[in-house]
């Protein structure tokens, strides 16, 4: 098991108390899997993908539960270690690279610099496997890309960007967090292809985090749907989606039609 | 909108500052002087130590081009006749028995090139006897121009040392306590204020009273750049920390998060490149402080000593009114600090139109 959360809880501290954010949630991440992690707004699905990487906003804090990664326990890691998993072996994608790179630096040197962190490649390895990512994400021409500022860029290519920065170090974990919900419908088709062609060809495991229905219906092995930070289903994709047996469920699969 | 509009909104900053001809003239004056700081060995007919007493404060020489007949010659100057007058006071008259042609690139008092390169051409100057004082000399009968442009070496460097120090102090203490916020920002502007509280000339003396008397001139150099930075950087460092602040609240911190960086990495990579053009101006705008700052501690005799010259040290020299009245050529280096310091203001002024968005100036309105 690559991934494994134990009855998580994750409170809130405001004025009138502790709130619940996340309650005791609980679901697995198999290898080569593609696992959504499917709710409303303020479900608690960004919150909990943000705990695997260990890094919560602050006022957010972890009350009971465990996350493990490849049999450790993430929350008991020194921070060193943790820092060693972020970006090496987990990876994010953000919901809108816009913001997520960097707007002074070029694209290609905010994917190099990931690999300057966690591989020990030379300078011009590096270069090699920047073009090399650039192609994987299907983008044609990745010298003039990787020059480019952020701003530059179209959405979808950004967004292609942003997972090839994924990708960089061949983590074993990449999170997705609403991945297309800022494309518009012809590139999201395109970004959606795109991720099914990474996930045959290099058996990407993925964590979907979403609120897109048909984005789960299309990639997805796994479905948990959380709702007020509970889980209130969860099981294969075919199952869930065809069958659905909580009425939260239901209305959500309703919304699609 | 016209299209002429459109292309002045287009360029970027460094072309807009390209556009604004005072700010090039000012630039160009300063690489002028830099350039000239650098190469002082060659471009100074003398060694900055080279004394003669027998010219104390004697007037500027005047370079001829014309022989008594009024033809054209290479340039040459005339000896000078030293006189007493009836209240023993020294005075000096032109002899124009003695001529000196000027020579290019002539053999002068030997220097180290940068430090290691040994040399004794110098651009220009005159045989001796013959002593050329383009602007005069001091009271120890010094070449009062060798002694600028030497000075301008201690006086122009002293600047770009303290902005580097101080900035990277107050560029890193308001990236810190700007990112980690909480405690370590209220510790770390705390101390800041306690900086800022004192006076700074004040402060500037206690610290420079703490050096000892006993260092050399390369270190006393060096207790100055390190005492002008540790006063400079406060200030900075307040604002910096204001607009770190906001800065971590942008996705692309958590992204660098999410990269595996160290927080001092994701505040030296990714927050503190947010602050370049605010720091850009302000460097530009704090250098003149710093030459201020050394020439009123050397002027006042706390500085560079003696026989080193700095802009500061040389003009300590006009603080009497007799020197000022019978030697006035002995205020040009004060020229020169105006110079600089006039030069440093107006191109902040013109870098902080054309990079803050805030300061914009609409061209073509």
């Amino acid at each position: 098991m690559l991934l494994e959360i134990q009855k998580l809880s994750i409170v809130a501290k405001t004025e009138q108390g502790e709130k619940p954010i996340v309650d005791r949630v609980s679901f697995q991440v198999q290898e080569r899997n593609i696992v959504a992690l499917v709710g409303g707004s303020g479900s608690g699905k960004t919150t909990t993908g943000l705990a695997v990487m260990r890094l919560l906003a602050p006022g957010l804090n972890i009350v009971s539960g465990s996350i493990y990664f490849n049999g450790k326990n993430i929350l008991t890691l020194p921070e060193q270690q943790v820092r060693d998993l972020r970006g090496g072996q987990i990876a994010m994608v953000f919901q809108e690279p816009l913001y997520a790179f960097n707007p002074v630096f070029r694209v290609g040197y905010q994917i190099d610099e990931v690999l300057r962190f966690h591989t020990s490649l030379t300078v011009l390895q590096r270069q090699r496997r920047v073009e090399e990512l650039l192609r994987q994400v299907e983008i044609k021409e990745p010298m003039r890309i990787a020059q480019s500022y952020p701003h530059q860029l179209s959405g979808g290519l950004r967004q292609r960007a942003m997972l090839a920065q994924a990708m960089a170090a061949n983590p074993q974990l990449i999170i997705a967090d609403e991945p297309t919900s800022n494309l518009d419908v012809t590139v999201q088709a395109r970004i959606l292809t795109l991720f099914k062609k990474l996930r045959d060809e290099f058996r990407l495991t993925l964590l979907l985090i979403t609120h897109d229905l048909g984005l789960v219906q299309y990639l997805s092995d796994h479905v948990v749907v959380l709702s007020g930070g509970k889980v209130v289903e969860q099981g294969p994709a075919s199952d869930v989606l065809q069958r659905p047996q909580e009425p939260y469920t239901q209305t959500l699969l309703e919304a699609l039609k | 909108m016209s299209k002429d509009q459109y292309s002045v909104q287009s360029q970027n900053g460094f072309q807009r500052f390209r556009k604004n001809g005072w700010a090039v003239f000012c630039l160009s004056v300063l690489v002028l002087l830099y350039g000239a700081a650098l190469l002082a060995d060659f471009i100074s007919p003398y060694s900055y130590q080279n004394e003669d007493r027998n010219y104390s404060y004697c007037p500027p020489t005047s370079i001829q081009f014309h022989d008594e007949q009024g033809r054209l010659r290479w340039p040459y100057i005339y000896g000078f006749k030293i006189y007493f007058d009836e209240y023993h006071k020294r005075g000096y008259e032109i002899n124009r028995e003695e001529k000196y042609p000027l020579k290019l690139f002539t053999r002068g008092d030997p220097y180290k090139f940068l430090g290691f390169l040994p040399g004794t051409i110098r651009l220009f100057g005159v045989e001796r006897p013959g002593r050329l004082l383009i602007w005069g000399a001091d009271s120890r009968g010094r070449d009062l121009f060798s002694r600028i442009v030497y000075g301008g070496r201690i006086s122009l460097s002293i600047g770009l040392f303290g902005v580097f120090i101080s900035f990277s102090i107050g560029l890193l203490v308001g990236g810190i306590a700007g990112y980690y916020g909480g405690r370590v920002d209220d510790i770390l502007m705390r101390i800041c204020e306690m900086i800022m509280m004192i006076p700074g000339f004040y402060l500037l003396l206690a610290l420079r009273a703490m050096v000892p008397a006993s260092f050399n001139s390369v270190q006393v150099y060096f207790s100055i750049v390190i005492i002008l930075s540790f006063i400079g950087w406060a200030g900075l460092a307040r604002i910096i920390r204001g607009m770190c602040l906001s800065i971590r609240e942008r996705e692309f911190v958590l992204a660098a998060k999410v990269m595996g960086l160290s927080d001092l990495k994701i505040i030296v990579r990714h927050v503190l490149p947010h602050t370049l053009s605010y720091s850009i101006i302000a460097i530009m705008l704090s250098i003149p402080g710093y030459i201020l700052a050394e020439s009123a501690l050397s002027l006042i005799g706390l500085g560079i000593q003696d026989p080193y010259a700095s802009w500061g040290n040389l003009l300590s020299e006009a603080m009497g009114i007799i020197q000022i009245h019978f030697a006035p050529w002995i205020l040009l280096p004060g020229l020169f600090i105006f110079l600089t310091v006039m030069c440093f203001n107006v191109i902040g002024d013109a870098l902080r139109d054309c990079l803050d968005p805030r300061f914009r100036v609409e061209e073509n309105l």
